[in-house]
C-alpha cells in the first residue's frame, strides 16, 4: 500500500514537472516571450525553437560526449527560444515597429543595451538582463538584409557571453547555413 | 630324499645364487650344504655358479656407450624439470589459491564495468527530438557568435575608431603641440 502510494506520488510528480518547468521559466527575469510573433507577422517562422525544462537537460547530456564545454553552458541555461523569419515574406515596417517596441519595453524593464546597430543592411539590437550582477538573460533582435532574414533570440540563464562566442565560433559562421 | 622334497625348483635356484653370494644365514647355509651332498645336480649347479661368478670378476669393467649416457641424462633432466614444474605449479596454486578467486572476481567485474561504459558510450543513441534541439542550440550559438562578430566590426569601424580613438588621438596631438 505504501509503495503504491509512493509510486502514485512519483507519477503525479513526473506528470506535472514539464508544466511546472514551463510556468517557472515564464516568470524568470531573463525570459522574454516571442510567442505572439507568428500572429503579428502572419507567417510561420522558418526556424522556431523552444528549448527548456527536461528537453534542455537531455540536450545538455547529449552534448556532453562531443563537447563538454557546451554541456557545461547548457546546464546553466534555463531556456533557449528562437524565431527566424524569411524577410521577403514580411512587411519590413511591421518588423521594425515590433523590434522598436520590444527594445523600448526591454530598456524600460531594466535590460541593458549591449549593442544597437542600425544601418541600411544591418539592424541589430542586443540586450542583457543583470540580476545581482549576474546575467539572467540575453535578447538579440536582428534584421539582416544580406541574408533576407530577421531573427529574435532569447537565452535565459546564467550565461557567459564570452563562452557563448567561443562555443559559437566552434560551430562556425560558415556552418550556420548547414544546420 | 629328492631335492624336490626339500625345495621347489625356483627356491632351489634362488638358494644357489644366495649360497654362492654368501647371502644365506648360517643355518640356511648349513642346510644347503647338506643338500649339496645329497644332490649332485645341486652341487653341479653351485659349481657352475661359482665359475660364472669368478669369470665375471676377471672381466674388465665395461663402459656405457656415450650416446646411451647422454640419452639417459637428457631423459633424467627432462623428468626432473617436469617434476619441478609440477611442484612449482602446486606451490603457486597453494600460495595464491586464497587470492585467486577474489582477484578473478574483481577482474571480471572490472571488465564488465569497463565494457559497459565503453559499449554505453559507443552505442549511445540520441533521440531525434533531442538531436534536433541540440542542433537548434548549436545554430543559435553560432548565430550569436556571428552577429556579435559582425556588429563588433561595425561598432569598431563606425563608432570606436572615428568617435573615440581619432578624437583621443587629436586631443593628444593638440596637447603635445601646446
Amino acid at each position: 500500500m505504501k509503495s503504491t502510494l509512493l509510486l502514485l506520488i512519483f507519477l503525479v510528480g513526473s506528470w506535472t514537472d514539464p508544466v511546472a518547468a514551463q510556468s517557472s521559466i515564464e516568470t524568470d527575469p531573463g525570459y522574454v516571450s516571442f510567442a505572439d510573433l507568428n500572429d503579428i507577422f502572419g507567417v510561420a517562422p522558418k526556424i522556431e525553437a523552444n528549448i527548456h525544462g527536461a528537453i534542455l537537460r537531455l540536450v545538455a547530456e547529449a552534448a556532453e560526449l562531443e563537447d563538454p564545454e557546451l554541456a557545461d553552458l547548457l546546464r546553466r541555461v534555463r531556456g533557449v527560444y528562437v524565431r527566424v523569419f524569411d524577410l521577403n515574406r514580411l512587411n519590413l515596417d511591421t518588423v521594425k515597429s515590433y523590434k522598436d517596441r520590444v527594445s523600448r519595453l526591454l530598456v524600460e524593464g531594466g535590460w541593458d543595451t549591449v549593442i544597437a546597430v542600425r544601418k541600411r543592411n544591418e539592424d541589430v539590437n542586443m540586450y542583457v538582463r543583470l540580476v545581482d550582477e549576474e546575467i539572467a538573460g540575453m535578447v538579440v533582435m536582428s534584421i539582416n538584409h544580406f541574408d533576407d532574414e530577421t531573427a529574435f533570440l532569447n537565452i535565459v540563464g546564467d550565461i557567459d557571453p564570452e563562452q557563448i562566442g567561443r562555443i559559437g565560433r566552434k560551430f562556425g559562421a560558415s556552418r550556420v547555413s548547414d544546420f | 630324499m629328492s631335492i624336490s622334497e626339500h625345495l621347489d625348483i625356483w627356491a632351489w635356484d634362488d638358494s644357489v645364487e644366495a649360497f654362492v653370494d654368501g647371502d644365506l644365514s648360517a643355518e640356511e647355509a648349513s642346510r644347503f650344504a647338506s643338500l649339496m651332498e645329497l644332490e649332485v645336480a645341486v652341487a653341479t649347479e653351485v659349481k657352475m655358479a661359482k665359475a660364472i661368478q669368478n669369470s665375471f670378476r676377471s672381466l674388465a669393467p665395461v663402459e656405457c656407450p656415450e650416446s646411451i649416457t647422454t640419452a639417459i641424462l637428457k631423459k633424467a633432466r627432462t623428468d626432473l624439470m617436469a617434476a619441478m614444474r609440477i611442484n612449482g605449479w602446486h606451490a603457486v596454486r597453494k600460495y595464491f589459491r586464497p587470492l585467486f578467486r577474489p582477484v578473478l572476481a574483481m577482474t571480471i567485474l572490472l571488465a564488465m564495468v569497463l565494457s559497459s561504459v565503453w559499449l554505453g558510450k559507443s552505442t549511445t543513441r540520441i533521440e531525434p527530438a533531442v538531436a534536433e534541439a541540440l542542433n537548434d542550440v548549436k545554430w543559435t550559438l553560432a548565430y550569436l557568435a556571428e552577429v556579435t562578430r559582425q556588429t563588433g566590426s561595425t561598432v569598431r569601424a563606425e563608432a570606436l575608431e572615428p568617435l573615440v580613438l581619432e578624437r583621443i588621438q587629436e586631443a593628444v596631438e593638440t596637447f603635445i603641440d601646446n
